[in-house]
């Protein structure tokens, strides 16, 4: 029986094979496409679990490209005039709001029948929230970034609302797992307002399901933690280990990046209602792969703040496509390994 | 009714090409030569919309972010961890202080800089106005690691641009300060070069007292769209400029909007003549849009 204790997941994305990458925009939306993103989606799949993790989330997000194009090709009134800078010689596309913005096709559907057809693991969906839709897109037509938050959440709403119908066909009586990725949560910290209300909106009359939150590189999760009583997710999945060193040693004398862990423990003390933590304990921006002694460090430097184990899931910082496929499962397996001796101990 | 002239300033949107050959001299298969002359094409590609008409600053084709190529170039920085850029969704390397920062690379002759395109800091033929940091931005959005007292350094980064400016011999210098600056802060700004020539880029509301009492004006303070603020660029500048041109969006503003909404700010306040300028460097938008944003400012004067 599965472990409700430390809950192995992954965050989303994962480094797509060669055979997929190199022509995805060409091939997208053909027949081709869906065969090669699928097959892609199984392998995945496969590493995920030869790696130790419990819930597969959707495979890598083999059918995606990238986090904001996943959705903004799929929204009406949405145009794109160009590639814009994130930084150095590093661009993206951000696509500017001339009108309502509405759903024009699914965004996520494709790939959830598949996985449902294809596997019986726990799995979990991440998708882009409103509130880092809103901010990365231009707003040409809404009267303040609020209005077109609340749009995008709209948009979305109705999209969980159709996965969950075809999740029910399939799964019904299993609760559906949803994780509302915002790594632009708190990047406005005079905005968490709009990210609560965005968020729960996104949700709103949908039931059986879990939903959580994934926010990364924050310049400070004390703006997230003070939302928790208003925010109706079941769980914050966030990065740590980013934040953290490589050397070996529990207690946050050692692990810094974790210190943040006691702001949280105490506003979730504060709830009926306690929220999960999953836990960031690989860095996904280094090709180190962080020892299961130092993972197993790092987890119960978490659990002394915590204290409650079923209030914590493992999981890496972010998703794992910047690194190599070879390197994301070592990391994956170290973490896996590392849990696994945490628990023995409990 | 007042005189509106249009100015644009800042790091520019690159064009498709530039964009790939940087990639390619970032990994090694283009020389710093090459790119350094595809840059100036670049630059004069940019200077062609203009068609004469506006004042504007070089556009920075060579700079990754507004302070790499100036703590590139001196001593006492160097560059710390990639950083968000304000509440954007950009970023920048921290500088990093350790000392007095002084120069120790020429801008305007061609060297090569880790982790940036090379110099020169400019590439402009038609004497724009020379675009600086301004000294106490760079300061607040630093990682102060030697502690370094404010004035110190304000005083240290106001000498490497008086070095910069007398080499390079501008009509106007340019300071973009993103932070409200005192008057610590102005003194250091106004001995760079004659007050007449340096135009001052302000962020927030300003305070007429911080430039009062000062015996210099200077050739423009440019103000967030408020009366009040252009109030004190009226009475501390010999041109008021104020910004009007949305640098972080796509939606495009019309000559009659800009002209409306100036006689509003200006009404009642004996201004002959007015600066109009983008309120952040059109670098945050697609180049399409930023090019009709160019083209809009410099139809303004007509």
């Amino acid at each position: 029986m599965a472990d409700k204790n430390l809950i192995l997941q992954e965050i989303g994305s994962f480094r797509k094979p060669e055979y997929l990458s190199k022509n995805f925009h060409q091939l997208e939306g053909t027949e081709e496409f869906n065969v090669l993103a699928g097959k892609a989606t199984v392998e995945t799949l496969d590493l995920f679990r030869k790696s130790g993790l419990e819930n597969l989330g959707v495979g890598g997000e083999m059918f995606r490209w990238e986090m904001y194009e996943a959705l903004a090709n799929n929204i009406g009134n949405l145009e794109f005039y160009g590639m814009v800078r994130s930084f150095d010689n590093r661009y993206y596309r951000k696509g500017s709001v001339t009108g309502p913005v509405v759903r024009k096709h699914p965004f996520h559907r494709d790939e959830l029948e598949f996985l449902l057809a294809n596997t019986h693991d726990r799995l979990k969906l991440p998708i882009t929230g409103p509130y880092t839709m809103m901010d990365w897109s231009f707003n040409e037509y809404y009267r303040d970034r609020r209005e077109l938050a609340n749009a995008y959440a709209d948009a979305i709403n109705k999209e969980l609302r159709e996965l969950k119908e075809i999740w029910d066909h399939r799964r019904k009586g299993e609760i559906f797992e949803v994780q509302i990725d915002e790594p632009a949560a708190t990047t406005h910290p005079s905005e968490m307002d709009i990210v609560v209300e965005s968020v729960n909106r996104s949700f709103e009359g949908i039931s059986g399901i879990e939903p959580s939150i994934h926010v990364c590189y924050s310049i400070d999760y004390a703006y997230l933690y003070n939302t928790m009583a208003d925010l109706k997710v079941h769980g914050l999945n966030l990065e740590f280990a980013n934040r953290d060193t490589l050397t070996l040693g529990k207690g946050l004398d050692h692990r810094p990046g974790y210190a943040d862990l006691k702001e949280y423990a105490a506003m979730n003390d504060t709830l009926s209602r306690k929220k999960f933590m999953g836990l960031g304990v690989t860095d996904v921006h280094i090709d180190d792969i962080e020892s299961v002694e130092l993972i197993k460090d790092r987890i119960e430097t978490a659990l002394d703040i915590i204290g409650d184990p079923s209030l914590v899931r493992i999981n890496p910082d972010c998703g794992l496509r910047t690194r190599s496929r070879e390197t994301g499962f070592e990391k994956l397996r170290n973490m896996a390994l590392a849990t696994a001796a945490v628990r023995k101990e409990l | 009714m007042v005189r509106l002239d249009g100015f644009v300033h800042g790091i520019y949107p690159k064009s498709e090409k530039l964009r790939v050959r940087i990639g390619r001299w970032e990994r090694g298969s283009l020389s710093a030569d090459e790119l350094n002359d595809l840059i100036a094409e670049e630059t004069t590609v940019y200077e062609d919309l203009f068609e004469g008409h506006a004042l504007h600053t070089d556009p920075l084709f060579s700079w990754y972010d507004i302070f790499r190529p100036v703590v590139l170039m001196s001593s006492g920085m160097d560059l710390g961890p990639l950083t968000r850029f304000e509440e954007t969704n950009t970023f920048y390397r921290i500088p990093q202080l350790h000392g007095p920062p002084s120069l120790r690379i020429p801008p305007d002759v061609f060297h090569e800089l880790p982790e940036n395109p090379p110099l020169p800091l400019y590439h402009s033929r038609k004497d724009p106005a020379l675009f600086l940091p301004g000294p106490e931005t760079l300061f607040r959005f630093s990682r102060n690691v030697g502690n370094l007292e404010r004035r110190t350094f304000l005083e240290a980064t106001c000498l490497i641009y008086a070095g910069i400016v007398t080499k390079l011999k501008p009509a106007r210098t340019f300071i973009m300060e993103r932070v409200k600056v005192d008057g610590i802060a102005l003194e250091a700004i106004s001995r760079i070069t004659d007050p007449s020539g340096i135009m001052l880029f302000t962020t927030g509301n300003l305070e007429g007292n911080t430039f009062s009492g000062k015996q210099h004006r200077f050739h423009s303070i440019i103000v967030d769209p408020t009366r009040s603020n252009l109030q004190v660029a009226r009475d501390h500048s010999t041109v008021p400029g104020i910004k009007l041109v949305d640098g972080h969006n796509t939606r495009m503003e019309s000559v009659d909007e800009i002209r409306k909404k100036a006689e509003e700010l200006s009404r009642g306040m004996n201004i002959e003549r007015m600066i109009v300028a983008n309120s952040d460097y059109l670098d945050f938008l697609p180049r399409k849009i930023a090019d009709q944003k160019v083209k809009l400012l410099a139809g303004l004067g007509e």
